[in-house]
């Protein structure tokens, strides 16, 4: 019980915390940009509902992904950096508890966001479908979906982000790591349906498997892209929308979980 | 007091300089304006999530782009349109987001009628039909590319079939039998151009429709005299004033291009500003 408490006052400072950073205030007031949406679906020659929901989620993820680096870096390894970790681990807390405590404080703050943004894009939804009314009926039960849909998967980034802080020191490491494993998860899928699927004659066997292997191994940022179900109304089946959070789920649970494990074993002396 | 000098000069120099590159910016060559977007399946796979709304900024690249070109041209000035450029984004901006409407709209608007190359328009709407799968429209526009440019009502017709029952609208499997006499043809066309001009929010985009629509309409109404004619007296008339002289019409339309209509040696009206029946060139 005592351990939960620890690992939720972490978590709150944390969250308290991110508002006294600079660089994470200046990321949440990209959010603003929201109200120059309808202006520029307007733009549009007959999709103004489509355009306005497509930069509405797009601008969502964008502010996550920045906020999750900046998380990243403004906690444990600016603690680490500047020897605060001491004055949390002076108390009777363990080191796992303080890792597991900044990284919920992390997710909290993401999903406050999250809460904000899918506010203004429901706004920004209706007086663009109002602006000029499209084939497409919005469907708000989708568009909350996609919203946790990427909450969950920059929850993903974040955990992944956290187990390079537990491994390395470095700056640079963690902010490299992060946007590389962006770019590599978001494009790992249409590698898979190429390689496996499209040029299968090209590739020698010992390759298909290799990607076969790193499919199990790489996160699949690509899976949790619910824009096109949103904007153009292809059905998204309640099934696949549950198994992408579980797939999240769980991989937050091995990432988060054996990055605290390094954690504990590091050297920050 | 100098630093206050400085920083009224600046401005003075700022708002001198921003005048100048405004006038600079507006005659640049428009290829320039347009310029190359990347649109491959690395540029596809790099962007990830993001590539919808890239693909959405392409066309509205494009949209501006070309609305422009209509504004210089009302002006009377003569601009060369880059529609190999025009195509290759378009065509990125398909690879981008294939389920963005405005894409096949604006292919469809453009390089039958304006290009003269309805293989442009004719390969988008194929590429964005194997994901708009829903999507009846795409395959009316193929059926009318297929029937009234390119001369093959049994292609078009296959599409108007699978038009009609997509939609659910039988009236689209009748489009077919339209393509089998000329007047025919112009009624459909301007079918179809009403169905794009149809909820259009760009006025440049919208004003170009009308003067189509104006364009057939005014083909139309003399193709209908000139039959008329024919069944009376059972040969063609020698021009078009002789439909006015013998009442066959009450007036001779306006061309929205500019040009005078008249009447070809088998009979077809015909327009000498060849604007808006430019495609013909690929026929002829």
């Amino acid at each position: 019980m005592d351990k939960i408490r620890n690992i939720f006052e972490i978590a709150g400072i944390t969250y308290k915390g991110v508002f006294r950073h600079r660089p994470m205030a200046i990321i949440i007031s990209l959010s603003l940009f929201y109200l120059v949406i309808p202006l520029f679906s307007a733009l549009s020659i007959r999709q103004v509902q489509e355009v306005g929901a497509t930069f509405s989620l797009a601008l969502n993820s964008f502010v996550l992904i920045l906020l999750s680096i900046a998380a990243v870096l403004n906690t444990v390894w600016k603690d680490l950096e500047n020897k605060v970790v001491y004055l949390f681990l002076s108390h009777p807390i363990s080191r796992s508890e303080y890792f597991i405590g900044r990284f919920i404080g992390c997710e909290i703050l993401l999903l406050s966001v999250s809460f904000i943004n899918l506010i203004a894009s429901c706004v920004v939804i209706y007086i663009c479908s109002n602006i000029y009314p499209s084939d497409t009926i919005v469907s708000w039960k989708i568009i909350i979906v996609s919203f946790l849909l990427c909450f969950v998967k920059v929850s993903l980034l974040t955990s992944l982000g956290y187990f390079v802080v537990s491994i390395s020191t470095s700056f640079f490491t963690p902010f490299f790591a992060m946007v590389g494993i962006y770019i590599i998860g978001s494009a790992f899928q249409s590698i898979y349906d190429y390689v496996i699927n499209e040029a299968r004659e090209i590739y020698p066997l010992w390759f298909k498997m290799a990607i076969k292997v790193l499919y199990y191994i790489i996160p699949n940022f690509g899976a949790f892209d619910a824009i096109p179900y949103v904007v153009y109304g292809i059905p998204l089946s309640f099934k696949y929308a549950v198994l992408m959070f579980i797939y999240g789920l769980l991989y937050i649970s091995c990432i988060i979980s054996l990055g605290a494990m390094i954690f504990s074993k590091k050297d920050i002396s | 007091m100098g630093r206050v000098a400085v920083f009224v000069i600046s401005i003075f120099m700022l708002l001198c300089a921003g005048s100048i590159m405004l006038n600079t910016m507006a005659f640049r060559p428009y290829l320039v304006k347009l310029g190359y977007l990347p649109g491959g399946v690395l540029t596809k796979t790099l962007l990830g999530e993001f590539r919808w709304c890239v693909g959405q900024f392409y066309t509205f690249k494009a949209v501006t782009y070309y609305g422009e070109i209509l504004l210089h041209k009302k002006a009377g000035g003569k601009v060369e349109v880059e529609f190999s450029n025009l195509y290759k984004t378009l065509e990125a901006a398909a690879r981008l987001n294939p389920y963005h409407e405005d894409i096949y709209y604006l292919a469809q608007a453009i390089f039958p009628w304006d290009a003269g190359v309805v293989q442009y328009a004719n390969q988008i709407l194929q590429y964005m039909g194997k994901y708009r799968y829903w999507d009846y429209k795409i395959l009316f526009y193929l059926g009318f590319n297929y029937g009234y440019f390119l001369n093959m009502p049994d292609r078009a017709a296959v599409y108007f079939e699978k038009a009609a029952e997509k939609s659910g609208m039988p009236l689209y499997a009748n489009l077919s039998a339209m393509l089998y006499t000329e007047a025919g043809k112009i009624e459909l066309a301007i079918i179809m151009l009403e169905n794009l001009k149809e909820k259009t929010t760009n006025l440049d985009i919208r004003k170009m429709y009308d003067e189509r629509i104006a364009f057939l309409k005014g083909i139309l109404y003399l193709e209908r005299g000139v039959a008329e004619y024919r069944k009376r007296y059972s040969r063609l008339p020698k021009s078009l004033n002789e439909l006015l002289v013998e009442g066959f019409i009450t007036q001779l339309p306006e061309d929205p291009y500019g040009g005078e209509f008249f009447l070809d040696e088998h009979g077809r009206v015909r327009s000498t500003s060849r604007v808006g029946e430019l495609w013909k060139r690929d026929q002829q």
